[in-house]
């Protein structure tokens, strides 16, 4: 459980709160670059940490991310016109780079200097990965840009994609740190899912309904190990990494690509699942593409036209009581993603903290919750950067290994904890 | 779907508004917790955390009869009055300082095994403490603890038992 004033800390990230500030340490994904496909596109409207903000390619491929309204009389820009460098606003015709800087002022004449006075609040953009990425804090604060393995492999090896989740960040994340909630609802999946199946580890998996966790701090956020027993006495490990403030990774099953989430406030009572896949060392098959493309895995399909799941609280999920009651799925939800969202979701838009009941098999997300309180007053009181922002945490995988009964298995798997280029993931 | 909003159940009770209308009764009783420390170190940690909520909590092992070599016998000689204070709470919570052994948990940890009392072993580590430390604490708990948590310091212990309820 935690306190009302607790709960509040960690779910709002609004400008000027506590979490929110956290959250402005970090580059964050923003956008999928598919979603600004060319120079002088559309802009498009997103809303980040509570902030409505356009993100906007001008004309000569400059990416921004700036305050969605006019200056003048608070007109949306995205009903601007993209041209010749800059937003024009179709109103009055105020034009804006993609720094937010005010550039023309049509009614005004040039030597009045009120063109100059006027600039948007802008946050930077970069693509990296095939992901748009922008940083919401202080300027002079701004930490290296991101170094994920995902983002930084070839693009034949990696495929990202993202989703609306109708609920507070927090409840999305801790499903991503919640390694016990896997043998429950996702068990009908481990041998159907084209994206997991097949692996030696799934039998490990399947042979040991008792696993026991153990939680480790690490210098970026936790490492949560899942054991299991193996042969001759050993372990079979799965090992997740959660990054501060809301990068977790899935350990992987064989030669499977490696899947991984972002978990990004939209707003309170909404955040951006961001679900990424990628293999460390070879290319994606054609048939991983296709089965991420039509829902497997951690990805789901859509509403056409948006990134709301197809299945959503408005048509109950498409829950299938048939395919519950014969555990086809055990929550009568179909795919990970949705069965995870459809409960985060039922939790209402921020959960209630103060009435849970958490056991002693919950301390992942215990300790997550404590290091990101810790965080946000070591930032606000002292100024204190939070972990996360270096770019050693950011190298770094999850895993799935057999050890010998008595190692940590932080130091003995510390090595396949890192990302290394070329090197394969260690998978069983 | 609500054949008289047109809504979906889930749409309609996920809201903000819907949830104001919860149950305000409570869902839980009070739970208990059976602290020990397992070397020297842990002894005050314990002490205190016993010391800030005494109504749920209890230590297991008084601070004065932790004293050196003479603490394993007298484990050994309390051992009927532990194994009752540990039925009679809802957990028991291991605290061990990484590097120091562990071994005198042995006959608590595996008697609260086989009557089913779950163990949490919380081992304080931290970035001085050398490789192979964690280790060989954890091996000697890894039998009986149902959960394992390596903290880098020692006020996870109080703020573990506050999200629990203990």
């Amino acid at each position: 459980m935690l306190r009302r004033e607790q709960n509040d800390i960690v779910t709002q990230t609004g400008p000027g709160s506590q979490m929110g500030n956290l959250f402005r340490c970090y580059w964050l994904p923003a956008l999928l670059a598919e979603e600004l496909p060319a120079d002088g596109c559309p802009p498009v409207r997103i809303k980040l940490l509570s902030e409505r903000l356009l993100a906007v390619r001008d004309s000569e491929g400059r990416l921004g991310l700036i305050d969605e309204f006019c200056a003048h009389r608070g007109v949306s820009l995205w009903f601007g016109r993209n041209e010749d460098g800059g937003l024009r606003c179709p109103y009055h015709g105020w034009k804006y780079g993609v720094d937010g800087a005010c550039q023309e002022i049509p009614s005004e004449p040039a030597e009045s200097g009120m063109c100059a006075k006027i600039n948007l609040k802008s946050y930077p953009l970069i693509e990296r990965g095939g992901v748009l990425w922008t940083y919401m804090g202080p300027p002079e604060l701004q930490p290296p840009e991101p170094e994920w393995e995902f983002a930084t492999v070839p693009a034949n090896q990696s495929l990202t994609t993202k989703r609306l989740q109708e609920s507070n960040w927090l409840q999305a994340l801790e499903g991503g740190i919640d390694s016990s909630h896997v043998s429950w609802l996702h068990s009908g999946n481990l041998n159907s899912d084209p994206l997991f199946k097949g692996a030696k580890g799934n039998q490990y998996n399947l042979n040991d309904a008792r696993p026991v966790f153990e939680v480790v701090e690490n210098d970026g956020g936790l490492l949560i190990g899942v054991r299991r027993n193996a042969e001759e006495g050993h372990y079979y490990w799965r090992i997740t990494p959660w990054v501060m403030p809301c990068f977790t990774m899935v350990p992987p099953r064989g030669d499977h690509p490696i899947h991984g989430h972002f978990w990004v406030p939209i707003d309170d009572e909404n955040c951006w699942a961001w679900s990424f896949d990628y293999h460390p060392v070879r290319p994606l098959h054609a048939y991983e593409v296709t089965a991420m493309r039509e829902g497997k895995g951690i990805h789901v399909t859509y509403v056409p036209g948006t990134y709301r799941p197809a299945a959503n609280k408005d048509n109950d999920y498409l829950m299938d009581r048939e395919a519950q009651r014969l555990k086809t799925t055990y929550s009568g939800v179909a795919g990970i993603a949705m069965q995870d969202a459809s409960l985060q979701e039922s939790m209402g838009p921020i959960v209630d903290r103060t009435r849970e009941n958490l056991v002693s098999t919950d301390n992942g997300i215990i300790m997550a919750r404590l290091r990101l309180l810790r965080a946000a007053k070591a930032l606000a009181e002292k100024g204190t950067l939070p972990p996360g922002t270096q770019t050693e945490h950011q190298r770094i995988r999850s895993v799935a290994m057999v050890l010998p009964p008595n190692e940590a298995f932080k130091d003995s798997a510390a090595e396949a904890l890192k990302a290394r280029p070329g090197v394969p993931q260690a998978s069983v | 779907m609500n054949p008289f909003l047109g809504q979906s159940e889930s749409a309609r009770v996920t809201t903000a508004a819907e949830a104001r209308f919860r149950a305000p009764y409570p869902n839980s009783r009070s739970r208990s917790a059976s602290l020990i420390a397992l070397d020297a170190d842990s002894v005050a940690l314990v002490a205190h955390a016993v010391a800030s909520a005494p109504d749920r909590r209890r230590q297991m092992l008084l601070p004065d009869v932790v004293q050196g070599s003479e603490w394993i016998a007298s484990l050994q000689s309390h051992a009927k009055a532990l194994l009752d204070d540990a039925e009679r709470s809802d957990m028991v919570v291991m605290v061990a300082h990484a590097g120091h052994g562990a071994a005198a948990a042995t006959l608590l940890g595996e008697a609260c095994r086989l009557r089913g009392v779950p163990v949490t072993a919380l081992v304080i580590a931290g970035d001085a403490v050398p490789t192979g430390h964690v280790a060989r604490t954890l091996a000697q708990l890894r039998p009986f603890a149902t959960m394992i948590v390596v903290a880098n310091g020692p006020d996870y212990v109080e703020d573990m038992l506050m999200a629990l309820r203990a």
